[in-house]
């Protein structure tokens, strides 16, 4: 038999692999706030019950936005109080829903339904506002209940609005330049240098296979691997290799290729003392 | 993947893994542009790949210091992207 070409794929970068997030998945928040802006008529419906609800402001604790459509779940730093003489309501854990059936939940119960509003683009992030809060008849009824009073009602309780910065984002293209380290002096620990001992023609026999192309010049070629996917912390590498999520590099669309001729098909690697004469594949 | 002692033809689509090393590379994003920019990242094969590299060109004759091994350097890596 023949000689027989043998193509090994080398992926040069496969640390950078991952499976690409479905495209319009949320991204996580890195930062945000959250701000209730109460209506004149729900402003005056605790001041007449005597309710004061604080606070109005929250910082995000963690969730994920995307920043495209303005949807997503976050969960909210501290906690929703309602306060009435000596009585109070506090509600932990304070959630929020944004896009449809968005809703204000507190300890698990919902407390404002969420809706509509407007996105516009903040950098990486996001802001969303214009969200409509109101007031559930459930969560009246709770808080009544509570505070032992008889008059909160449902009604609307005026607007909200987030802004948030992400963790890391969703990668739609690129490429990654990869130029392999020349360096040939035996005992430098550069892959060039060992290439020859190997029967591995530097180069000639490392290439790409498409989409990925191989740059001239000869003497010092590089490689561009097309990204097809894939999220990124805008933050820098510090963030991106500590956090898990942050690590979740580009996937990229192709691989260069190592290559040389074997003698003979059937004969053992270890068996051999030199090198084929060539390095290229044949031609089928 | 490569099986049996006949090597087949073509693209054998070997995936080897490598490890970057992102310390000393400089980052630049632009959040109006929503590009991202990460250049100098260097790269080392790890022990699979070494071994990957190892058993598919094995040398005529062997020589311990020329075998590949994890943190062999083989170059570095200039990553350019757009976000949404």
């Amino acid at each position: 038999m023949g000689p027989r070409g043998l193509l090994v794929a080398l992926l040069l970068v496969a640390a950078l692999v991952f499976a690409p997030t479905a495209f319009g998945a949320g991204d996580p928040v890195a930062s945000g706030s959250f701000n209730l802006k109460l209506s004149r008529s729900f402003h005056k419906q605790l001041r007449r019950n005597g309710v004061a609800m604080k606070p109005k402001v929250f910082t995000v604790e963690q969730g994920s936005i995307d920043p495209i459509t303005g949807t997503g779940t976050l969960t909210l730093k501290g906690k929703l109080r309602f306060n009435h003489d000596h009585k109070k309501v506090v509600y932990k854990k304070v959630t929020a829903r944004l896009g449809s059936n968005g809703v204000l939940m507190g300890g698990g119960i919902k407390l404002f339904t969420l809706r509509g509003g407007t996105v516009t683009r903040n950098g990486f992030g996001a802001t969303v506002s214009g969200v409509k809060v109101k007031l559930l008849k459930g969560a009246a009824k709770k808080i009544n209940k509570r505070l032992g009073l008889h008059s909160l009602h449902r009604a609307s309780a005026g607007s909200l609005s987030v802004s948030e910065q992400p963790q890391t984002v969703e990668v739609t293209g690129g490429t990654v330049h990869v130029v392999p380290d020349p360096t040939l002096t035996v005992g430098s620990g550069t892959i060039a240098s060992k290439l020859f001992a190997h029967c591995i023609n530097g180069l000639t026999g490392v290439t790409a296979i498409g989409p990925a192309i191989k740059n001239p010049p000869a003497l010092s070629p590089s490689f561009d691997f097309p990204v097809t996917g894939g999220t990124i912390s805008p933050e820098g590498p510090t963030a991106r290799s500590i956090r898990p999520a942050g690590s979740r590099l580009p996937a990229l669309a192709a691989v260069a290729v190592a290559r040389r001729q074997l003698e003979s098909a059937s004969s053992r690697p270890t068996s051999r003392t030199t090198c084929s004469t060539t390095s290229s594949l044949p031609t089928s | 993947m490569i099986v049996g002692s006949v090597p087949t033809v073509g693209d054998q689509g070997v995936v080897i893994g490598s490890d970057l090393n992102a310390t000393n590379a400089t980052v630049s994003a632009n959040p109006d542009h929503h590009s991202v920019t990460v250049n100098g990242t260097v790269i080392r094969i790890n022990k699979g790949s070494a071994l990957v590299l190892n058993q598919t060109f094995p040398q005529p004759s062997y020589d311990a210091s020329q075998e590949f091994v994890s943190g062999d350097l083989f170059g570095t890596v200039d990553l350019t992207v757009t976000t949404r």
